[in-house]
């Protein structure tokens, strides 16, 4: 995905479609990371032990 | 302004202060480029003409981009690399964790690939699995194949190939983590369950994992972003298989200009 992002960026110049595609992986890393939070903050595997 | 507050005022001040460095650089490095990134995703930009607005065009685009697709499906496939990750970083702590002689020398050993270049570990790795490489050598020698396997060239088995550069750099890096957390756990339950009758098996199942879920817990999240952000080793080792075999224009301009 990375890497399809920077061929677009820097070979084909198609910086828009490039930054949407940039712009939908951090936003599923910040869903990933929300979640890892949430998780943590309401106990999670720390109630279990 | 009675004492107390002055100290509150005080300890505030120095707290900000000391957040003060780290807050501004992720402003500068993180914050700023997804404003940007986020306002530049409405627009269509090729550096040559103006922007032109194109609102949510280019998301609906994604949608409809095989090349994107297979990009999406090869970053879910990459993160089949940290289940197998997890396991071998637990299996190599818990040899670590063993109090034997040079077991520090082992330690230290396993964490090199974590704190060598990527793009060193990625050349190294391209060359051994080159056609004319050791991996194809050793297998030829011994007979086990007669033609070398392209293992960065063939896109059925490249992403894989590049997966085990992944696992191997990784696998020092999580093992330390895991070893952090086995450290931690306190050996009188691992006595009182072998007083019990324990064999190895029950006390790393009812015991030791339970105690190591919240390391899991973590590697697995960062693991699972690592996989996903993947780019050095797939640049250096395949330049991206055959999707990307095309004229580069930033680089012609480059080259006419300069």
């Amino acid at each position: 995905m990375v890497y399809y992002m920077y061929d677009l960026f820097m070979n084909q110049l198609k910086l828009g479609y490039a930054a949407a595609l940039g712009l939908l992986l951090a936003v599923a890393i910040g869903l990933l990371s929300y979640v890892n939070y949430r998780f943590f903050r309401e106990g999670g595997f720390e109630s279990y032990t | 302004m009675g004492q107390a507050s002055k100290v509150a005022r005080l300890s505030w001040l120095s707290a900000y202060g000391f957040l003060l460095p780290a807050l501004l650089l992720l402003l500068v490095f993180t914050v700023f480029p997804l404003i940007l990134g986020s306002v530049l995703s409405l627009f269509q930009y090729n550096v040559v003409s103006p922007p032109q607005f194109v609102g949510l065009n280019n998301f609906k685009e994604i949608m409809t981009d095989p090349v994107a697709h297979i990009a999406f499906r090869n970053s879910l496939v990459y993160l089949l690399v940290v289940p197998v990750l997890q396991l071998f970083s637990i299996l190599l702590a818990l040899v670590v964790n063993q109090e034997t002689k040079g077991m520090h020398f082992f330690r230290m050993l396993f964490y090199v690939p974590v704190i060598t270049s990527i793009i060193v570990v990625a050349l190294a790795w391209k060359w051994l699995l080159a056609e004319q490489g050791l991996f194809n050598g050793i297998l030829m020698s011994l007979h086990w194949i007669h033609e070398p396997i392209h293992w960065l060239t063939d896109p059925s088995i490249a992403l894989y190939s590049v997966m085990l550069v992944t696992f191997w750099k990784g696998l020092g890096y999580y093992m330390v983590i895991y070893l952090a957390g086995l450290q931690v756990i306190d050996p009188q339950y691992e006595e009182a369950a072998k007083l019990d009758g324990a064999n190895w098996l029950h006390v790393f199942r009812h015991i030791t994992l339970p105690l190591l879920k919240p390391s899991i817990a973590f590697c697995t999240l960062i693991s699972c972003i690592a996989a996903v952000k993947v780019f050095a080793e797939i640049y250096v080792m395949t330049e991206g298989g055959g999707h990307f075999c095309r004229p580069r224009p930033w680089f012609i301009t480059c080259t006419i200009c300069s």
